[in-house]
């Protein structure tokens, strides 16, 4: 259930018990967003640790119960891996862990770059033009419903195995998910604000700049948002397969070829923590910036 | 001279999914306001009146007739007819002074102007204080003031109203009238307000045209004499509203559909 924030009161209650508001109304609230910064971590925590007990759950189950012909990797073991391959900067098959790293980064920021910046446009133009969507929403959808995996096949024919391939085929899911995001946000713009603009005497260049993008930004910032996690899923699938043995997606592969499943997973939780990063840190924050820079929130 | 005019205007609607049916709104519309009147537009809900500021502001094509705007067809929105929308129309992320600067530069006057024929506009309305503050700190009454700061900054000849201060309380919405009716005197624009309220049309206006019920037509008309005391408590005041409210058609809700409900039970 979403209610309003019951929490505000009590902790103003507390400090107008303290002070003496002047005579505008305004009293200290002393430390301030401290408090806010307090909770936000140790809800972040709770959620992360959520994930870990389950995960937990499930490998004591699956080891008691199951009789699987190896140990299902516990979070401690995964952890353990992880801690001792970042204190030396493991060496897995003859590329530093930092090396798979950066080379999965540098694939995915290529790719989302080129998604996010033709995502944008192609959106921008399907969300203005009312005609231009009924015809061009057809192949954007049609493209959008090919799973990351299937590109696989024409990626490998296209560019062979590597770097580009992998960037082809993240950049095929994540700039469609951007396009029909962005698309979709600027024809939410509510009409009372194009027929303002329309009566002010813009000019096409004005209302999309002026008007259309500063209060689609919202949207685009979640399509920026959701076109970067499908990226990033799509990329580990990709490395898989076409990732020349380099990057965390081909270790992993690898690693299961070895059946080291214990480093399989150290390497799933570097993923899901650089995934994590990115959504909960840059783009909430993002978000945060941008709602209050846009006048989305009341008051302050 | 003529500021604004509807010849012969019908405008008809789909009126169900499938477009098998379309539905009269406007039916023959010719209503003809005079260059520095301000004419008020009354009739029951869903009687057209906003339908017909928005053929006047060009956001809509009429289905028949025709739209002539100082001596010109009315082929789309322009700064010549300014808007003040019933819902605030201020961009959220812009303060005060950043909404009237965007109706300067979307018309077209040079950034060096912008300043002061903005400050200005802001002035006749009261609001620079408030210069940068953003809408959302505003009450309506000011965000209303704004809109219209903007149309004066903008100069437009024509102000449409679509029923501005209708989401006000009784107060604030008297206080803006009043404030209305001073722009208008001062600046001699011509003035289309669209209202619910014959009490306001008759505090604000000099014309009171009258619509009857879906499919809108034109009931009646009212002048308003100038020497009319704007007193909501006057007897010459109490007994012309009274005059024009004995002639407002009752709610079509009220007339059709609760009769026929009735009758079904």
């Amino acid at each position: 259930m979403r209610k309003l924030d019951l929490y505000q009161d009590r902790h103003i209650a507390k400090h107008l018990d303290e002070t003496e508001p002047d005579e505008e109304g305004y009293f200290d609230m002393g430390s301030g967003r401290v408090r806010d910064v307090a909770i936000s971590f140790a809800t972040f925590a709770a959620g992360v640790a959520i994930v870990i007990l389950m995960w937990q759950a499930l490998a004591l189950y699956g080891n008691a119960f199951l009789g699987l012909s190896m140990a299902f990797p516990t979070p401690a073991d995964s952890f353990g891996r992880l801690w001792e391959w970042l204190s030396q900067d493991a060496n897995l098959f003859g590329h530093s862990l930092t090396e798979h790293v950066l080379a999965s980064l540098k694939r995915w920021f290529v790719a989302f770059a080129l998604a996010a910046l033709t995502g944008v446009a192609l959106g921008s133009l399907l969300g203005y033009f009312d005609k231009f969507y009924s015809v061009g929403i057809v192949p954007v959808t049609v493209l959008q419903t090919i799973p990351g995996l299937a590109w696989i096949p024409i990626a490998i024919l296209l560019f062979g195995i590597g770097d580009e391939s992998a960037i082809f085929i993240i950049y095929m899911v994540s700039s469609m998910v951007i396009t029909i995001n962005v698309a979709g946000g600027i024809r939410m713009v509510p009409d009372t604000v194009l027929r303002a603009g329309g009566m002010m005497g813009a000019g096409n260049l004005v209302v999309f700049l002026k008007i259309l993008i500063p209060y689609a930004t919202v949207d685009i910032i979640n399509g920026l948002r959701v076109g970067m996690g499908s990226a990033w899923r799509v990329l580990i699938a990709a490395e898989m397969l076409v990732g020349s043995g380099i990057g965390l997606g081909a270790s992993i592969e690898l690693l299961r070829c070895i059946l080291d499943y214990v480093g399989a997973f150290a390497c799933i939780v570097i993923i899901c923590a650089i995934g994590l990063l990115m959504d909960k840190v840059v783009f909430t924050g993002i978000e945060k910036y941008a709602r209050h820079k846009l006048g989305m929130e009341e008051g302050y | 001279m003529v500021a604004i005019e509807l010849r012969d205007v019908s405008k008809a609607y789909y009126s169900d999914r499938m477009k098998k049916s379309a539905r009269l709104v406007l039916d023959g519309v010719n209503l003809s306001v005079k260059k520095g009147e301000f004419v008020a537009l009354v009739g029951p809900s869903g009687c057209g009146k906003t339908t017909i500021l928005n053929l006047m502001a060009g956001f809509e094509p009429p289905t028949k007739g025709e739209v002539v705007a100082d001596g010109s067809m009315v082929v789309g929105p322009g700064p010549d007819r300014g808007v003040v929308f019933q819902e605030y129309s201020l961009m959220p992320w812009m303060d005060v002074i950043g909404n009237v600067k965007l109706a300067l530069e979307s018309k077209g006057v040079p950034e060096k102007d912008r300043h002061a024929i903005a400050t200005e506009a802001l002035g006749k309305v009261g609001m620079l204080g408030f210069c940068h503050s953003r809408p959302n700190i505003l009450s309506g009454g000011m965000k209303q003031r704004v809109a219209i700061a903007r149309l004066l900054a903008m100069d437009s000849s024509v102000f449409l109203m679509d029923e501005p201060f209708s989401a006000l309380d009784e107060q604030t919405r008297r206080k803006l009238d009043r404030d209305l009716v001073k722009i208008w005197e001062t600046t001699g624009k011509t003035i289309v307000m669209v209202t619910h309220s014959i009490e306001e049309a008759l505090m604000v206006s000099g014309r009171i045209v009258m619509f009857s019920d879906s499919p809108g037509k034109i009931l009646g008309e009212w002048a308003v004499p100038d020497d009319l005391p704007r007193d909501l408590s006057s007897e010459r005041f109490v007994a012309m509203r009274e005059e024009i409210a004995g002639r407002l058609p009752a709610c079509l809700c009220e007339r059709k559909g609760f009769v026929k409900w009735t009758a079904e039970k």
